[in-house]
């Protein structure tokens, strides 16, 4: 009696369990998400649509089933019924992570591009797996031009996700003039972050448009910063260099890794309170400039100057700093260059001339090995740079 | 005596009224007023903060930033107005119409072409990639500008 009671319930178990496993494989796909109901060949799907009806008669929270009507309703080919279908999905699960994904997908591939963009706004509010997906589509409705209610509806929000997507859309290529009135809207607002900025200066700088760039950059300065911004900016190396744009890039590689470390450091006998010092490794052949800046100089003639003091630049030929145009990213040849630092001395003031051309409306100041003929070079010895200026004759 | 006397301060007059312009062109020809905000100035060497009535002379930027502006008074009257993310260069002998049509907006959203077809799919694998391209662009002052703003 107790084996046939026992067998029996196994039994009824098996048939619940296989009924779940069925009823599964109809409602979901292999990656747990609603499926859609199988086309039938050249028919209607009256009687999966009439199930799904009923699941939707029957428990009309039930989000899962009117996504998969809607569907079924788009397979018919009834868009119309098929977005009613989704509206009604999204309005029992507002924040549903498969709801939202189709019903974007389904209204994008439908030409609703308005709508999409907010359900797509939901979604990656809600959910960070989806933005890189999600980012890329958000970025061609921006680039577009003809969807800005939509996003001026967003930037009036100032969603939290707006500077990953800032940051995400200028990594993936979107023309970054389309992106900069957003960051100077956040600017103004105080929400932007400097790795936004970075990346739009960037953008615009190696596009040639130097003087958005700048203006761009200006408006990620903190206002004591913009006290003395000068054409060569935080020349006293007073303040640790800031991201991108047109401060300092400093050669963060180790010795080992370059052959020359540089940083601000504090010194003696000079203004304020650091110098710039580049160590340059006796043992190990230099490769890349250890600091350098992107300058924005109007043609003219200008006179660069500052202080330098050597300790034990064993080299012959030491380094000198340069002065180069930059044309579609690319630095050309110098057209000016300061003295050779070599051997070892006190702090001394230096100085040079240069003429930037017309055409030239982005440079590139840099410190490097005074060789000629050689892509690499062999400095041993210490550097110290101050108070590095440019002043524009009249 | 007499003659040579009169004869130093015709000179020394002759001298005053000619040192007149230049006294004037040190001074400026316009001054910076109503600031708000980050308002930048070009210098001898290279942009600084500007200051309220500080003396602009001929070929001096000013540039604003966010959520800043400024109004450049010419001694001759002409008011200039900056808003937010503009450029102005002082100049002289220029009519105050022409003046006013030099401020220059670095950040102005345009539209620039037609439409085209409909975003991409969020579906991976479908249209992702494709979709938009050569659609009309909010652009950020498409004009290539070569001025620099030093």
């Amino acid at each position: 009696m107790n084996a046939a009671l026992r067998s029996g319930i196994v039994i009824a178990c098996l048939i619940v369990l296989w009924r779940a496993v069925e009823v599964n494989v109809v409602l979901y796909d292999d990656a747990g998400r609603p499926a859609a109901p199988a086309a039938r060949a050249g028919g209607s799907d009256l009687p999966e649509r009439e199930v799904l009806m009923q699941l939707v008669r029957e428990n009309p929270a039930n989000a899962a089933a009117y996504a998969m009507l809607a569907r079924d309703f788009e397979a018919a080919g009834d868009t119309a019924a098929a977005t009613r279908a989704f509206r009604s999905a999204r309005r029992v699960a507002p924040v549903d992570h498969d709801v939202l994904a189709a019903m974007a997908d389904h209204l994008l591939r439908h030409g609703e591009v308005a709508p999409a963009l907010d359900v797509l706004a939901v979604l990656v509010e809600s959910y960070s797996d989806v933005r890189d997906r999600a980012f890329a589509v958000m970025a061609r409705t921006l680039a577009s031009g003809q969807y800005a209610a939509q996003w001026n509806a967003i930037l009036a929000r100032s969603p939290p996700w707006l500077g990953a997507f800032i940051e995400s859309a200028c990594r993936g290529g979107l023309e970054a003039t389309a992106l900069a009135p957003i960051y100077l809207q956040r600017v103004a607002a105080g929400q932007a972050s400097s790795a936004e900025g970075a990346c739009i200066v960037e953008r615009l700088r190696e596009s040639g448009r130097w003087d958005q760039a700048y203006q761009l950059w200006l408006n990620t300065l903190p206002r004591e910063r913009l006290a003395d911004v000068g054409f060569v900016f935080n020349g006293s190396f007073e303040y640790a260099p800031l991201p991108g744009g047109f401060d300092w890039i400093v050669d963060r590689r180790t010795m080992r890794e370059a052959g020359h470390t540089a940083d601000f450091a504090r010194a003696q006998g000079v203004a304020g309170q650091r110098a710039l010092r580049v160590v340059y490794s006796p043992d190990k052949r230099q490769a890349g400039v250890p600091v350098a800046q992107f300058l924005a100089l109007a043609p003219g003639r200008y006179q660069v100057t500052g202080m330098a003091r050597e300790e034990g630049m064993k080299d012959g030929h030491g380094a000198q700093w340069t002065l180069r145009c930059v044309v579609e990213g690319k630095p050309q040849d110098p057209f000016a260059q300061s003295v050779r630092f070599t051997g070892s001395g006190d702090w001394e003031a230096f100085s040079f001339d240069a003429t930037v051309a017309p055409g030239c409306t982005g440079q590139l100041l840099q410190l490097e090995p005074a060789v000629t003929g050689s892509a690499s070079a062999f400095l041993a010895g210490t550097l110290w740079f101050d108070n590095l200026a440019a002043r524009q004759y009249h | 005596m007499k003659i040579d006397a009169r004869r130093t301060l015709l000179a020394l007059a002759a001298t005053f009224a000619a040192a007149q312009p230049h006294a004037q062109d040190n001074n400026g020809i316009a001054k910076l007023i109503d600031l708000r905000g980050n308002v930048l100035v070009s210098q001898a060497t290279g942009l600084a903060a500007g200051k309220d009535s500080e003396r602009l002379m001929d070929g001096m930027r000013v540039i604003t930033t966010s959520n800043s502006g400024a109004v450049v008074q010419f001694d001759n009257g002409c008011r200039v107005e900056l808003k937010e993310n503009q450029r102005f260069e002082v100049q002289r002998d220029k009519p105050c119409e022409a003046l006013l049509a030099q401020v220059e907006s670095m950040v102005r959203p345009t539209v620039v072409a037609a439409a085209g077809p409909a975003p991409a799919l969020l579906t991976p694998g479908t249209a992702v990639q494709a979709g938009l391209v050569g659609l009309s662009v909010w652009r950020w002052r498409q004009n290539e500008n070569t001025v620099s703003p030093n």
